[in-house]
């Protein structure tokens, strides 16, 4: 069997103050509304770390799912009912490496 | 590597805290060239000054004008005393024949087949010259959810775009930071509504250097004509 192959996503989210799990909701709603609920399934995108107070998550998806994941999250308008955007700062085959920078900007 | 562009953000001019905030947003995000488009009423000591703002965080700036002519002799006049002093010219057609004759047109920059019908838009993209400017700000509203009927229009024009294999170019249309999105997010949502991955990529990174590079060439004082630049002059 082929080993799954993961990537991670550093996302900036701006707007107001959201919880991770407001995020994962408004993101799953996204990704169920305009890629369906077969592929939102298949996709699963999962919040690794998140600091509401910076507005920063790691998100790790299938790596042959990225460009969905980035379509959704550029399809998200809103979180909970407050309007909000995402952007995907970087991208890496690593935790390590995203990880690295999400220290490097807290300090 | 690719350097990234967004060539219509349109910041509010009199709010300066906006426009700082999206000036180190499209920093942020990875943009290394801002379009900022305007309208031609607006009073060119607004427009130097929301240019310096996103010059101070390191972006290159690229001036912009969109214009919307009503008829074919409008968009001639208009195109004949703004070409020289924009860096960016993009038209708005609202009718066909003006669509057909801005298409012809090398003075154009970009243009929007937003307001055309679908057998317009088939005409227009076979004798289309200039890039075509998709606005992601079409169905991305701040006020509502995405609009689904926008979404459909822009799949079937994405269809055309890949038939005639017209040049594509890809902006988020931006007031606000909120509204503005990182430039392979851009590049990703074109590709999942069928555009071919690496023609999405070039929408938002070659092509519009591609533009404001030649036309930032035709604007320096040594360019005589196409090909042709003034190598060293000599006072008499």
């Amino acid at each position: 069997m082929k080993k799954t192959r993961w990537r991670y996503l550093l996302i900036k989210i701006i707007g107001d103050e959201y919880s991770s799990g407001e995020f994962a909701t408004a993101l799953t709603d996204t990704l169920r509304t305009y890629f369906g609920s077969v592929n939102s399934t298949k996709i699963n995108p999962k919040i690794i770390r998140y600091e509401s107070s910076i507005g920063e998550a790691i998100l790790k998806c299938r790596n042959d799912s990225v460009s969905i994941v980035r379509s959704a999250i550029t399809l998200l308008t809103h979180i909970g009912d407050k309007p909000a955007a995402a952007f995907v700062i970087k991208s890496s085959g690593t935790i390590r490496s995203l990880a690295r920078d999400w220290k490097t900007k807290k300090i | 590597m690719r350097k990234f562009a967004d060539l219509n953000l349109r910041p509010p001019l009199k709010d300066q805290h906006v426009q700082v905030d999206m000036a180190s947003l499209a920093f942020e995000i990875g943009l290394s060239l801002i379009g900022l488009r305007f309208d031609p009423k607006d009073p060119p000591t607004q427009i130097s000054s929301t240019v310096r703002t996103f010059e101070r965080v390191g972006l290159e700036v690229a001036v912009g004008i969109e214009i919307c002519p009503m008829t074919r002799r409008q968009l001639l006049d208009q195109l004949r005393n703004i070409r020289g002093y924009v860096d960016v010219l993009a038209v708005k057609p609202t009718d066909s024949t003006v669509a057909l004759t801005a298409a012809k047109d090398s003075r154009v920059d970009l243009i929007s087949l937003e307001r055309m019908t679908p057998r317009t838009k088939h005409s227009i993209l076979k004798i289309c010259e200039p890039p075509v400017e998709i606005e992601l700000s079409r169905i991305i509203s701040r006020i509502s959810s995405i609009n689904h009927t926008y979404l459909n229009v822009l799949c079937h024009e994405v269809e055309l775009l890949n038939k005639h294999k017209a040049m594509v170019v890809i902006s988020s249309g931006a007031k606000d930071v909120l509204t503005m999105r990182s430039p392979r997010d851009m590049a990703c949502t074109l590709g999942s509504l069928g555009l071919a991955e690496s023609v999405s990529l070039d929408a938002v990174s070659r092509i519009p250097y591609m533009i404001f590079r030649r036309n930032r060439e035709r604007r320096s004082p040594e360019f005589i004509g196409g090909g042709i630049k003034l190598a060293r002059s000599r006072s008499i």
